[in-house]
C-alpha cells in the first residue's frame, strides 16, 4: 500500500536501490518518517546517507524500489515535492559575490515566497545575521554562511526540513545555537531528517535514527531503545597498557573493546566498573553510560577494525 | 498549462539569478563581447577597405558590418554557456542549492538560453546601433531585426556551449572547443568572405547553424531579401536551435541528477 498525498507519513520508502555503475549505495533501503517527527540518518562515509537525501527531492534517480514523499514520487513528481521541503545541503552553495540580503531574494523567489521581505528580515533575526544583511557572502564566516544556508531552508516555512551534516565543522557556539533552532522548529509539528557524523547530536534532536551501513539498515529505534538493546551498562576508559592488568579482573560477560589507544570495558553496572578499578588498582580515565556512539561504533565501526 | 507557466515562471527566476550575479561586474562582463566587433571592424574594415574593391556592389566595412553582430551573438551565447555555465555547475555548485528549491533541470535549461538569448538580442541591437551611426547598414530598419535574429541565432551557440559543458572533463578543454568548433564557425560562416563563388565550401557551411545566422543578418542589413532564402536559412537556424537544445538539456540533465 502506497500512502497518499498529504498523508501523515512525510517519507515512505520502500526497497530504494541504487546503483552506480557496479557499486550498490543503496541496497533495498526501506524506511518510513512519520510527519512530525525528527528522524536521524547515521552511518559512515559513503553509507549511502546523501544518495538517499537526493532520492528524496529528484537530484538523485533511484534505480528500483518505491518512494514517496508527502505521497508524491521524486522521480515525476519532484516540484511537488521541492514546494514543501527545506534543504540544508552538505556543500552552503551560496552566491559569493552577492549580498546576503540579494541571495535571500533570489531564493525566496525560486520557491515562491509571498512578502519575501518580511519573510527574510525575519528569518535573519531568528539566526542573528540581521546586521549582515548587506555583508558580501565572501566576507561571512564559516559559521554565519551556515546560518544563512538555515535561513534560506527555511523561506517557504518547509513541512519537511531536510539537513544533511548540518554543523560539520562548527564551533560549538554556533552548534548549539543551530540545534536550539532545529528543536523549536520541531515543536511547531514540522518534520525534520537530519544526517549526521556526531552521535551527540543524533542523540540531543532525534526522536528516531536509523544507522545504514553499505546502503542497507543495519538498526532503528530512538537512541534510548537502541543504547538499551545494542549496548546497554556504563563504559569505563583506560589507558591502553593497563589492558593486561585489567583482564584478569574482568566477567565473561562484559564487552571489552580498543577504541585508539585507549581500552574500553563496558559493564552493566557502574558498580562493577568501581569495583574493579578497585581490584585492579588501576584508575580510569573516565566512566560513563554508554551511548549512541558506542551503538554506531558496535554496529559499523568494529567492522573497519577488523578490515585494518 | 499551470505547469507549464509555473516552469516559465521558474525558468525566468533563473533569468533573474543570472542578471543579479552579472549586473555586479557589469563592465568585466560586458567589454569584451563589444570590444571584439569594435577592433574587428577597426582593423578590417578600416584597414583592409581601402584594398578591396567592392563585394557585391559593398564597400568591404559594409560586407564585414552585420557579420559583427553575428560574432557578438556566437561569442555571448557560447562563452556564457561553456565557461559561465560550466563555472557555475561545477566551482560555485549553484544548481546544487537551486535544485533543491522547486526549480528543476529544465528549468535551468530553459532559463539558460532565455538569458542568452535576451543579451545575445541586446547585444546585437547594440552592435547595430553602432553600425548605423557608422552608415555601415544600406538598410536602416536592419537595427531592428538584429535583435530578433540575434535572440534566435543565440539558442544553437548556447546548446554548443552547454554541450561542451557536460562533455568537458576539465575547464581547459574547452580552448579545444573553441579551436575546433568555435573558431571555424566564426571565420568561414561568410562573415569575413563571400562563399557563393567557393562550391566546397559553400556546400560544407551549411551544416554550421552560425552561418545561417549570418545569412539572415546579412539580408537583413544589405535589403537583400527573397523570401524563398528567409525561410531556407530560417528554417534551418531554428532546427539547429531545435534539435541542439533538446540535445544539451538531456546532456545536462543527466550532469545535474546521478
Amino acid at each position: 500500500m502506497i500512502s497518499k498525498p498529504n498523508s501523515t507519513v512525510a517519507v515512505d520508502a520502500r526497497k530504494v536501490t541504487k546503483r552506480f555503475g557496479e557499486l550498490v549505495a543503496l541496497n533495498e533501503l526501506s524506511l518510513a518518517v512519520d510527519s512530525g517527527q525528527c528522524v536521524g540518518l547515521l552511518g559512515p562515509n559513503g553509507a549511502g546517507k546523501s544518495t538517499f537525501i537526493g532520492c528524496l527531492y529528484g537530484s538523485v534517480e533511484r534505480s528500483e524500489g518505491d518512494l514517496r514523499v508527502f505521497g508524491f514520487d521524486p522521480a515525476r513528481e519532484a516540484r511537488r515535492i521541492k514546494e514543501r521541503i527545506g534543504v540544508v545541503p552538505q556543500e552552503n552553495a551560496l552566491d559569493e559575490e552577492l549580498t546576503v540580503r540579494e541571495n535571500m531574494r533570489l531564493y525566496a523567489r525560486f520557491q515562491g515566497v509571498k512578502d519575501p521581505f518580511r519573510r527574510i528580515e525575519e528569518l535573519l533575526e531568528h539566526m542573528s545575521l540581521s546586521h549582515k544583511r548587506h555583508a558580501q557572502i565572501r566576507s561571512l564566516s564559516g559559521g554565519m554562511k551556515r546560518r544563512l544556508t538555515f535561513v534560506r531552508a527555511l523561506l517557504s516555512d518547509p513541512e519537511l526540513l531536510i539537513l544533511d551534516e548540518p554543523t560539520t565543522g562548527l564551533d560549538p557556539t554556533v552548534r548549539h545555537l543551530l540545534w536550539d533552532k532545529v528543536l523549536s522548529y520541531r515543536q511547531v509539528g514540522k518534520t525534520v531528517l537530519v544526517t549526521t557524523h556526531y552521535m551527540h547530536e543524533a542523540e540531543l534532536l532525534c526522536d528516531r535514527v536509523i544507522i545504514l551501513n553499505h546502503g542497507v539498515q543495519v538498526a532503528v529505534g530512538s537512541p534510548k531503545e537502541l543504547i538499551e538493546k545494542e549496548t546497554p551498562g556504563f563504559v569505563g576508559i583506560f589507558e591502553a597498557d593497563q589492558k593486561s592488568t585489567l583482564k584478569i579482573h574482568l566477567d565473561s560477560n562484559w564487552h571489552c573493546f580498543m577504541q585508539g589507544r585507549q581500552y574500553c570495558v563496558r559493564a552493566p553496572q557502574i558498580e562493577h566498573l568501581i569495583a574493579l578499578q578497585a581490584a585492579s588498582g588501576v584508575m580510569a580515565i573516565q566512566m560513563r553510560p554508554a551511548n549512541l556512539e558506542d551503538v554506531y561504533l558496535k554496529l559499523t565501526g568494529e567492522e573497519l577494525g577488523e578490515n585494518e | 498549462m499551470s505547469d507549464l507557466l509555473g516552469s516559465v515562471r521558474l525558468a525566468w527566476s533563473v533569468v533573474v539569478r543570472n542578471w543579479v550575479v552579472y549586473r555586479k561586474d557589469f563592465i568585466a562582463n560586458i567589454s569584451p563581447t563589444l570590444a571584439d566587433p569594435a577592433l574587428m571592424l577597426t582593423a578590417l574594415g578600416m584597414g583592409l577597405s581601402p584594398f578591396i574593391s567592392s563585394i557585391h556592389g559593398l564597400s568591404y566595412s559594409q560586407y564585414l558590418a552585420p557579420g559583427m553582430a553575428a560574432t557578438t551573438v556566437l561569442f555571448t551565447a557560447f562563452f556564457e554557456c561553456s565557461y559561465g555555465f560550466y563555472v557555475r555547475m561545477t566551482f560555485e555548485s549553484v544548481f546544487k542549492a537551486m535544485l533543491t528549491t522547486p526549480i528543476g533541470t529544465g528549468e535551468v535549461v530553459l532559463g539558460e538560453f532565455i538569458w542568452v538569448s535576451i543579451r545575445a538580442a541586446l547585444m546585437a541591437g547594440g552592435v547595430g546601433i553602432v553600425l548605423e551611426l557608422l552608415s555601415l547598414l544600406p538598410n536602416p530598419w536592419a537595427v531592428f531585426l538584429f535583435p530578433l535574429i540575434g535572440a534566435m541565432l543565440a539558442i544553437p551557440c548556447g546548446a554548443i556551449g552547454l554541450l561542451a559543458s557536460s562533455y568537458v572533463r576539465n575547464i581547459n578543454q574547452f580552448q579545444t572547443v573553441y579551436s575546433f568548433i568555435i573558431a571555424p564557425l566564426y571565420f568561414i560562416s561568410g562573415t569575413f568572405f563571400p562563399l557563393n563563388d567557393r562550391p566546397v565550401l559553400g556546400a560544407l557551411v551549411q551544416v554550421s547553424p552560425f552561418f545561417h545566422g549570418v545569412s539572415l543578418l546579412q539580408m537583413a542589413a544589405w535589403n537583400q531579401f527573397s523570401p524563398e532564402r528567409i525561410a531556407y536559412h530560417l528554417s534551418v537556424m531554428l532546427s539547429y536551435a531545435l534539435i541542439l537544445g533538446l540535445w544539451s538539456l538531456a546532456r545536462i540533465r543527466k550532469k545535474l541528477i546521478n
